[in-house]
């Protein structure tokens, strides 16, 4: 019979045991075991030091690339390149600068004239561009050396400085309207959405509600079609019911195999194929797709009484999300708390 | 004199109006009519300069497969077509009834949004027709059987395929189906941009069957 701390004792004695057996190798005595649990443990630190390394190294890298992609847009960092085409021109623009400034210096006697010559210098400098350009790419075509798409871009990059410089110059006298001014004055991502300037009326306003009712065509560009239009065009119309007749006929989308070929024809025979599985399951996920948009896309009509709370309620629930249709309808809402009977509001997933 | 008012009124009218499209198809074209349902249909672009488009057809990713990326050409002899030879096939081929614009989709993509003065084809229907089908679909095309029984196609129609866009493959399935019966390739043109395409310019859409809540 064991006193409890003698049992406690022969328990700890027993789990140590156990622990230096883990540690070490079968077959080691104890001491040994204990040892070698201690040597690979030593190890074992060593390499998670290693792992920590790497590991770290590691995350500098994926958190680099985390900065520069977001959603599939990938921001590229320029690379340093050692001699490239644009180092080479900017050495001989240096030197062309420094040459032409002391000539500019040494035979200016009058500011007129320093500005002739500094337009000279100019032309020059562009005209050296062009040259020194023009030989880099033909030295690379010789030597059958292949352009890298960074000396490309480089050269595109000249083109482009030199387009902007005289671009500059005559847009000063001319604005015209062309293409790149509107591209370049247009930049879209900093544009601010202008309110609209509309007459702000109440609700249950009844003549707009009117109004909205009787405009099939709202500002999505979207008409809404009744199916009893009258005087409709005859052939379009017809066509398009006969072939909703075939559709009815072949009782939905998937009677192909229904008719055998019993056709009097003497055209050449095509061998019908069986309704295989793929082109069933093809349709049936695109049929799922349809939801997942019916879902998306869902349109409501503003009705006298309806406030975004109360829609907002009606399509999720919970009234506190009427945000997420008034950001689902930029063009359309101004204010949350307006809104007009026959409005077509988006209401989101 | 009165006429010479009256004309110099109307044509100060419409003037104005093409003056107030700021997006216009094409610089000599600022929108078009057509007719869908018997209703004329005026195809413009959305004016809004800041308008985007929001939910739909602006999601980016879809399982593949099926909804693969398409090749350009379904088949080397069949021509492809953009939104301006698209627009251009409405205002000659659709309104001289020598051709029809076919959406290839599913009726429920269809009835939700779609190209104006299109016509419905489900690409099953022909893909999985037999010829006995595909004869009276062919016939609603203008398509002639001769007195020795066979297909002439010489009245048949042009025929402007789309589905959803560049990641759909219901055109190609519709081409496919038709093509099993020699509907000649003359007659069949691709857009490829499809829907997707067709929003994304803020051209104008139709909708047969509304959704509402």
């Amino acid at each position: 019979m064991l006193d409890k701390d003698q049992y406690n004792q022969d328990e700890y004695n027993n789990y140590y045991k156990q622990e230096t057996e883990g540690a070490g190798i079968k077959g080691y005595s104890e001491e040994e075991g204990g040892f070698m649990g201690k040597a690979i443990l030593a190890l074992g630190l060593i390499a998670l030091g290693i792992a920590a390394y790497f590991g770290f190294k590691i995350f500098n890298s994926t958190t680099e690339d985390s900065n520069t992609q977001t959603k599939n847009k990938i921001v590229i960092k320029e690379e340093e390149i050692s001699e490239t085409i644009e180092d080479k021109v900017i050495k001989t623009i240096e030197t062309n600068k420094i040459e032409n400034n002391n000539v500019a210096i040494s035979t200016e006697k009058s500011s007129q004239k320093s500005k002739e010559q500094d337009k000279l210098a100019e032309d020059k400098i562009e005209k050296t561009i062009q040259k020194e350009v023009a030989n880099q790419v033909q030295e690379k075509l010789e030597n059958n050396q292949k352009m890298s798409t960074q000396d490309i871009s480089k050269i595109v990059d000249l083109v482009m400085d030199k387009m902007n410089k005289e671009k500059i110059e005559t847009s000063k006298t001319n604005q015209d309207n062309n293409l790149i001014n509107a591209l370049e004055n247009n930049d879209v991502d900093t544009l601010k959405v202008e309110p609209k300037k509309t007459k702000i009326t109440t609700t249950d306003n009844s003549k707009i509600a009117i109004e909205k009712k009787s405009e099939k065509e709202n500002s999505y560009n979207k008409v809404t079609l009744d199916d009893n239009t009258q005087d409709k065009d005859k052939t379009l119309t017809e066509l398009s019911e006969q072939i909703k007749e075939i559709l009815n006929m072949t009782d939905g989308i998937n009677d192909g195999t229904s008719t055998t070929n019993t056709s009097t024809s003497t055209t050449e025979e095509v061998s019908i194929e069986e309704n295989d599985n793929s082109s069933t399951n093809y349709e049936e996920i695109i049929s799922q797709e349809i939801e997942v948009r019916s879902n998306e896309m869902r349109v409501i009509i503003v009705k006298p009484g309806d406030t975004l709370n109360k829609i907002a309620e009606r399509a999720y629930g919970d009234a506190s999300n009427y945000q997420k249709i008034f950001d689902a309808n930029p063009d359309i809402l101004n204010h949350a708390d307006r809104i007009y009977v026959g409005q077509k509001l988006r209401i989101p997933k | 004199m009165k006429q010479l008012l009256i004309l110099s009124l109307l044509s100060s009218l419409i003037l104005a109006d093409e003056s107030q499209i700021t997006v216009k198809i094409s610089e000599d074209m600022p929108f078009i009519y057509t007719t869908d349902s018997g209703k004329k249909i005026k195809i413009e672009r959305i004016q809004d300069t800041n308008n985007r488009l929001t939910d739909d057809y602006t999601k980016t990713s879809r399982p593949c497969p099926p909804f693969c990326i398409q090749p350009t050409k379904i088949d080397p002899d069949i021509k492809n077509i953009a939104e301006l030879e698209l627009i251009e096939f409405m205002k000659e081929k659709v309104s001289n009834k020598t051709g029809i614009i076919v959406d290839a989709r599913l009726k429920s993509w269809f009835e939700l949004e779609t190209i104006p003065s299109a016509i419905n084809i489900p690409f099953p229907i022909i893909q999985n027709a037999s010829k006995e089908k595909a004869k009276i679909i062919f016939k609603i095309l203008g398509m002639k059987v001769k007195a020795d029984g066979t297909w002439d196609f010489s009245n048949a129609k042009e025929i402007a395929v789309f589905c959803n866009g560049l990641w759909c493959e219901q055109s190609k399935h519709f081409i496919e189906g038709m093509l099993k019966f020699n509907y000649p390739k003359d007659k069949l043109l691709y857009y490829r941009a499809g829907f997707q395409g067709w929003k994304l310019l803020g051209l104008t859409t139709i909708v047969h069957k509304e959704i509402k809540k």
